[in-house]
């Protein structure tokens, strides 16, 4: 019995021991803009951070470089010292740039990542970067990038756009379907909001549709 | 064989041992695996005719490469690195060994309230993903694809004379094989249904992360995984257990006391 | 003791005092009637009704007109109490001496007569502070051996209620009854106990308890295999359901056997209310067993492993929560829990109001203290106070509880979800391997393994309880 009890309270310290290290306060990304750059990939990345119970959450911005989507990430991932929590991201901004490149490795990149939603939503930034529309100020959330989501969750909800999260893209794209994206643009005031599709075909970008259009 | 052990527990054990492939399906597969099911546990009575001594190596042979094969596939699916890998197949490899020396009778009393419990999340898992379903992913494999995916299939489900052979019946394993089986193919068939023909590392996994309650309940594809990592776990200890008997130690404990008062009812007639 | 009675009076009270020699309790009062018949009168102060002694035994033998008399006729025709016999056995005669009884030695005779006058006080039959009832009866056991199985006779008014008597513990020579009900309980049952029983060489039984730990099946395992109660109707229940008692002499904790899973999840008050209530009541409480094993595994298995499974807005919470604290999620709820132990044991240790009194500064004003202080994170205070409570619901399996939630939340931290699976697999198959006096542990809870269907997860209403017994081997015509 006794050595029972000293091999459980060994087990327990080393528990203790092994996971402590492990404790980490992580900051969430909530949605990432991808842009083309010449050097190969750019990304911009909303993470939150709450320092308090009372205090409000705060958007903080990474942004990380790479030739390669792999090595976009990973360097994501070495600026934050291996604490890149992608798995709450809800949205990814594309550029259109991007898009008209092809957003079939993209989306083939994300979904099979483990730690990325396959119900988040891509949407095509229109007059002007997609960093730009990811920073721009949010009425009602302190979040930009939640807000985003809120507003794409809240246009799918009333049928305005086509509930497309990503793993459906993914298949369209696989399938060489065309598909169609929202797109998102800085208003007058200073905030995104949402005018037109983004229509691909065989996974570029090949022209939007107006708002009437899709109206109608 | 042990001759203590219930037709129901058989068969819940042979489910386990069969769900056991749920995280390595694709989701093409929903119909070949249904009938590959239905082929196998007609197979099964045939393979268990077997001389004896045949079927014991048969058996010994099955029992080494399915550890290796569940060892080494759940590694793969579980991506930890360094400590923790080891970490997370030590415990694994002991659980499967813990459940195995209590005896195949305890094993197969054990395997049903869990076989319940893995049906039920495993259902649960597949209801709540259904408005999400598109029925424009349907199908349907054509003759000869179907026949030829049917008979590649066949082979995996065979395995499930381990724990038929281990519990001395047919009827109640082959049961458990179709129960197992058209578990399989309904959550192929979700995946399909899902995620269309799109390849993914694990499909099925992929897809039960769709599962979504409210804000809360989402990405619960870890909750689907444990259950199935679990079956993996049951199916390692069937390889265990029968490794045991093979090993000249004895078949099954004595039939545990839950076995012999259910006999003393049965033998007295009351329910 | 060896001691050898002879016809010569004199010697034998010499030979009773050498042995009881510094034992200041122990009276020896000598008798002389005008008749000339001498006796001697042994009893221990404190121990005896002496007013049975002065007016039953002392006032008859003054008066005995007769000069000589045997043994027999003393116990037949003098002594005047209902109880009063000649016991030959020396080492029966000074067991029921040390009990209470009065021994009475006369000139001329070698054998003594024993004479029950025990009377020796007791605390009431109150209700036990740990298993109280909203309804239903009041009464608890005592530490009075005869008081209990005179509460366990007036419950089972039934002749074929056996009480066999067997002594236990080489210096206490405590009394242990072994009840059963004749027909009802399975005789390999009653055997097996009275084997085990007749197997024990304890030196001393002070509680029920020193019999419990030696005679239950798997007695490393934390699940409690010996059923244990201080309330007569429920020792009577268990009784008529088949099972056996053992009343232990200055015990109130009688214990039944075989015990199994389903009984830690019934309470007394199942049966004295309404059937709805007492399925939800038991339904809470299977709810709280598992509550209690998996709420702070699954908490780290969450914080640690699987941050996806948390909302946003929730994560962001524990995670500010915890921004400032010195310690680790791990490390912060096995302190906790350790603390909540703690609380635990010194509020159960401590006396009524100053228990309460503490349980209050110790959970409630330490914990909101050590939060705004940042010593510990406010989401992990709760979860061990959501596992405390909902292991409160739980008595009979509260050691069980606290070790399996140590192990489960140890595992969850390891390896997640996979973790804690594995771990309630285990705990499943310790289940699955455990017996109780030949009965599976999982009996009425397991699938296949049903005796009694009236009474399972939830308890059937009385009117369709049609087979009460859920262990008898027979049916009680």
């Amino acid at each position: 019995m006794k050595r029972i009890a000293v091999i459980i309270i060994i087990c327990i310290f080393s528990v203790l021991l092994l996971c402590g290290c492990s404790a980490e306060s992580p900051l969430p990304v909530s949605a990432a803009a991808i842009s083309r750059t010449k050097e190969g990939y750019k990304m911009t990345a909303e993470l939150i951070r709450q320092d308090s119970l009372d205090g409000d959450a705060e958007p903080v911005y990474l942004t990380a470089e790479g030739e390669s989507l792999p090595a976009l990430f990973d360097d994501a991932v070495c600026k934050l010292g291996g604490h890149f929590y992608f798995s709450h991201a809800e949205t990814v901004i594309v550029d259109i740039t991007l898009a008209r490149e092809g957003l079939t490795e993209l989306a083939a990149f994300l979904a099979e990542r483990p730690d990325a939603r396959l119900t988040l939503r891509l949407v095509v930034a229109r007059g002007a970067p997609a960093e730009e529309i990811l920073q721009l100020e949010a009425l009602g959330e302190s979040i930009p990038g939640v807000a985003l989501y809120d507003l794409l969750e809240g246009l799918t909800a009333r049928g305005e756009i086509p509930d497309l999260p990503l793993y459906q893209v993914h298949n369209a794209l696989q399938n060489g379907q065309a598909v169609q994206l929202p797109c998102l643009y800085e208003t007058e005031d200073g905030h995104a909001a949402s005018k037109g599709l983004a229509v691909l075909e065989n996974g570029v970008l090949s022209g939007f549709l107006p708002e009437e259009a899709q109206n109608g | 064989m042990d001759k203590h052990i219930f037709s129901r527990w058989q068969a819940a054990l042979c489910t386990l041992f069969v769900l056991a492939d749920g995280l390595y399906l694709s989701g093409i597969g929903w119909l070949p695996l249904l009938c590959s099911a239905v082929v196998s546990a007609a197979l099964l009575f045939v393979l268990l005719k077997l001389p004896g001594k045949l079927l014991d190596a048969v058996c010994a042979v099955l029992a080494l490469l399915l550890t290796l094969r569940s060892i080494s596939r759940i590694f793969f699916f579980w991506q930890y690195e360094g400590t923790q890998a080891a970490l997370a197949v030590v415990l694994l490899v002991l659980t499967a060994w813990l459940l195995s020396r209590r005896g195949a009778d305890c094993l197969f009393m054990w395997s049903f309230p869990v076989m319940l419990t893995a049906v039920v999340l495993l259902l649960l898992s597949v209801a709540v993903t259904v408005p999400d379903w598109n029925f424009g992913y349907l199908a349907l494999p054509a003759p000869r694809a179907l026949l030829s995916e049917s008979a590649r299939m066949v082979p995996a489900f065979l395995a499930v004379l381990l724990p038929a052979h281990l519990a001395g019946g047919a009827k109640a394993p082959a049961w458990g094989l179709l129960l197992g089986g058209g578990l399989l193919a309904l959550l192929s068939l979700r995946t399909l249904l899902l995620l269309g023909g799109t390849t993914y590392a694990y499909p099925v996994y992929a897809a039960a992360g769709l599962a979504a309650v409210g804000d809360f309940l989402k990405r619960c594809e870890v909750v689907f995984a444990a259950v199935l990592v679990l079956c993996e776990c049951a199916r390692i200890a069937v390889c265990f257990s029968f490794v045991r008997t093979c090993g000249g130690q004895k078949r099954s404990a004595a039939p545990s006391r839950a076995v012999q008062l259910a006999r003393a009812r049965k033998a007295a007639g009351k329910p | 003791m060896s001691i050898e009675f002879t016809t010569d009076l004199d010697r034998n009270i010499a030979a009773l005092k050498a042995q009881f020699a510094g034992d200041n309790t122990f009276i020896t009062r000598e008798t002389r009637s005008p008749s000339g018949l001498r006796c001697a009168v042994f009893f221990f102060d404190g121990m005896v009704n002496a007013l049975a002694i002065n007016q039953s035994i002392i006032r008859p033998l003054i008066e005995e007109p007769q000069a000589k008399l045997s043994a027999e006729q003393l116990a037949q025709s003098v002594i005047e109490i209902n109880d009063s016999r000649v016991e030959p056995d020396v080492n029966l005669m000074l067991a029921s001496f040390l009990y209470g009884d009065t021994v009475i030695l006369t000139e001329g005779d070698a054998r003594p007569v024993v004479v029950n006058t025990k009377g020796f006080s007791s605390r009431s039959t109150a209700e036990p502070e740990g298993e109280k009832v909203l309804r239903g009866p009041r009464e608890g056991f005592t530490e009075l051996f005869m008081t209990n199985l005179s509460m366990l006779r007036r419950r089972l008014n039934d002749p074929r209620l056996k009480f066999t008597f067997s002594r236990v513990g080489t210096r206490t020579n405590t009394v242990v009854c072994l009840c059963y009900i004749d027909g009802v309980a399975d005789d390999r049952l009653v055997k097996t106990v009275q084997k085990r029983l007749s197997r024990l060489k304890p030196d001393s039984v002070l509680d029920s308890n020193y019999i419990a730990e030696r005679i239950r099946d798997n007695r490393r395992s934390p699940f409690p295999t010996m059923g244990a109660t201080e309330r007569p109707d429920v020792a009577a229940a268990r009784l008529l359901e088949g099972r056996v008692a053992l009343v232990v002499d200055g015990s109130p904790v009688v214990l039944t056997a075989p015990c199994i899973l389903q009984e830690c999840f019934q309470s007394n008050d199942d049966y004295y209310i309404s059937v709805e209530q007492a399925g939800l009541s038991r339904l809470l409480r299977y709810a709280a067993f598992l509550l209690t094993l998996t709420v702070p595994a699954l908490y780290l298995a969450c914080v640690l492993h699987h941050q996806e499974l948390v909302p946003t807005r929730l994560l962001l919470a524990i995670s500010a929560a915890q921004r400032g604290t010195p310690l680790p999620p791990v490390s912060e709820i096995f302190l906790l829990l350790i603390v909540f132990e703690l609380l635990k044991e010194a509020g159960t240790r401590t006396p009524g109001v100053i228990g309460q009194t503490m349980s209050i500064v110790g959970g409630l004003v330490l914990g909101q203290a050590a939060v705004q202080a940042r010593f510990i994170s406010a989401p992990a205070v709760i979860i061990v106070a959501v596992a405390g409570v909902t292991g409160l619901a739980l008595p009979k399996l509260q050691s069980a509880t606290t070790v399996l939630r140590f192990a489960l939340t140890a595992a969850a931290a390891v390896l997640g979800i996979y973790g804690l699976v594995f771990g309630l697999a285990l705990v499943l198959l310790h289940l699955c391997a455990l017996d109780s006096c030949q009965a599976p542990y999982l009996l009425n809870l397991l699938p296949r393994v049903h005796a009694h269907h009236e009474d399972s997860y939830l308890r059937a209403p009385w009117f369709q309880m049609r087979r009460n017994r859920f262990l008898a081997q027979k049916e009680d015509k």
